[in-house]
């Protein structure tokens, strides 16, 4: 577990140590801030009554969730096939340590930035909390949302990345299967169950007006532990032929 | 230690090593001399345990390099060809996360750290982005990532390519402090520096061992002497041949006008010079003139070149 940290300290350190990180963070921030400003404007100009949670925060949420497919595959595909293409891959698959560890560690690195990132994407309960009375519990539930979305997110593309040396189709692989993971809910005849599974956005706006499930959550835990356990799959392959 | 056996590597239908077998002890540099695409970097790898034999085994300090990679990743160092380096990092920051990789303790850690790039000779770079820097101090950064965790054996893909001569001397003589308890397997093209650095010598040519020798032995034997002539060199080689003292005459291929000549084991001892100062007057008497006389020693360079020929002789023979 030691070697995971290592590896998920120095990813997240890289993260803020090249643009990407910061040009990443400056999307989220510029989207969400637009979008902020536009619903809260717009809602105070139709002069009706406003309800700082459904109306703001759960369209704010809703929203990243969208954006956050396009977003969060630019860093799985830094962690694994920039990493096959140039080398440094190697590293990790030369050290001893379990694949195991070395997926966990990829995986975590990109949960340290994003939990930064929804740290810092708090400003906006905050600031609704200053001129409104918002229900915090519900909040919460929709930033749990949002940081769940963005885990299976890195979990889907974390195993795409995996998959390939080239980033521009990991990149782009990762968020046409995750388009098509989330599409597939509404191919005819699929199982109840598996349309309410693999709904990530709808899920994601569940929680974001308060509706916290077991069997939410659990979807989720199961989401991300598949993919990362086809990732360890992927990677220990990747370890007898690099 | 390292021993190989019979280690078959196929790439599809590719055969790459053709069934490798030998054995590296503690305490010895082994050169791995070769062409480009003899299958040196597909053996480094398959010994660091980033690469499955298809066939054979491999042990390092008894651990096999398949049943036992975790044990085997311990205890080796590896600098391969193409060295993993982070560009964004800086230089101390790298080493200390490899060293965290490689599972040195918190407490030896920065020790550890500090010591290797002591030996490697780049602390004065330690606050500086890897992608920054030349070629020859990202190779020694890389050399210090393999080094970082002490291990008992060591193996090096062309350790010294991009350094400076100054530094090749640097790191030839760290490889020479370093073998001294561990076991040293390092890849190269450079003959001399094979020479300069290695106890023992395997030259690998398109996946068979071609040869396989001790330097020590290399290059001591008896040397031959070239003789060169103005003229007459038909006549000089019947002379030689008629003397008792001379095992074998020939025409020297590398040299117009010159005879190879080697002499029977007592002429070479204390009293050699003297024996060939005295072919040199007897020569001088019968009125051959010479141009020249030097002794030929067959060092490691025809012994790569003999090895390489006489197989793809071979293997073409065999097409």
């Amino acid at each position: 577990m030691k070697a995971a940290l290592a590896i998920a300290n120095r990813d997240f350190r890289g993260f803020l140590g090249t643009p990407v990180g910061w040009i990443a963070a400056c999307i989220l921030f510029l989207v969400s801030g637009l979008l902020f400003t536009i619903v809260t404007n717009q809602l105070l100009l139709r002069g009706e009554a406003v309800d700082p949670v459904a109306d703001i925060m759960g369209s704010l949420i809703g929203f990243l969730n969208y954006i956050n497919i396009f977003v969060v595959p630019i860093f799985t595909m830094r962690v694994m096939s920039e990493e096959l293409a140039q080398g440094t891959f190697r590293l990790q698959a030369g050290a001893p340590i379990s694949s195991g560890e070395i997926v966990a560690g990829k995986f975590l690195g990109i949960m340290f930035y994003f939990a930064v990132i929804s740290g810092l994407l708090l400003i906006y309960p905050l600031y609704v909390a200053v001129f409104a009375e918002p229900d915090f519990k519900v909040m919460s539930a929709g930033f749990a949302g949002l940081v769940l979305n963005i885990a299976a997110i890195v979990a889907i593309g974390l195993f795409i990345s995996s998959l390939t040396q080239n980033a521009v189709i990991s990149y782009l692989g990762s968020v046409f299967f995750i388009i098509l993971f989330l599409f597939s809910a509404y191919v005819k005849g699929v199982p109840e169950w598996y349309q309410r599974s693999v709904n990530l956005l709808d899920l994601g706006n569940e929680l974001s007006r308060g509706i916290l499930k077991t069997s939410s959550i659990a979807i989720y835990v199961a989401i991300v532990a598949i993919f990362l356990f086809l990732s360890r799959l992927v990677v220990e392959t990747k370890r007898w032929r690099v | 230690m390292i021993e190989v056996k019979d280690l078959v590597k196929l790439y599809g239908e590719r055969k790459v090593l053709h069934g490798l077998n030998f054995s590296v002890g503690v305490g010895r540099v082994c050169g791995f001399l070769g062409p480009n695409g003899a299958g040196k970097s597909t053996t480094m790898d398959i010994l660091a345990g980033l690469l499955g034999p298809s066939d054979g085994t491999a042990k390092i300090c008894g651990f096999d390099v398949v049943t036992q990679t975790r044990e085997v990743k311990e205890v080796v160092g590896y600098l391969p060809d193409n060295p993993p380096l982070y560009k964004e990092m800086r230089v101390a920051e790298f080493v200390h996360f490899v060293a965290k990789l490689r599972g040195v303790s918190a407490a030896q850690r920065k020790f550890a750290v500090e010591r290797v790039l002591n030996d490697c000779d780049v602390t004065d770079v330690s606050t500086r982005l890897i992608g920054n820097l030349s070629k020859g101090y990202r190779q020694r950064v890389a050399l210090c990532s393999a080094l970082v965790h002490q291990p008992q054996v060591l193996i090096l893909d062309e350790p010294t390519e991009g350094l400076d001569p100054n530094q090749i001397v640097h790191i030839r003589e760290l490889i020479r402090k370093l073998a001294k308890d561990r076991t040293v397997i390092l890849s190269s093209h450079i003959l001399s520096e094979v020479q300069a650095t290695c106890d023992d010598v395997i030259i690998i040519n398109q996946g068979q061992i071609a040869a396989q020798s001790s330097l020590a032995d290399v290059g001591t034997g008896k040397p031959s002497i070239v003789f060169s002539f103005a003229d007459k060199l038909e006549t000089a080689l019947s002379w030689f041949k008629e003397k008792t003292f001379v095992s074998k005459a020939e025409l020297f291929a590398d040299k117009p006008n010159s005879l190879l000549v080697n002499f029977k084991d007592d002429f070479y001892g204390d009293a050699r010079t003297a024996n060939l100062a005295q072919v040199n007057s007897q020569l001088v008497q019968q009125g051959f003139g010479i141009t020249s006389v030097y002794e030929h020693r067959t060092g490691l360079e025809s012994l790569f070149f003999n090895a390489i020929k006489s197989q793809s002789s071979f293997v073409g023979g065999q097409a």
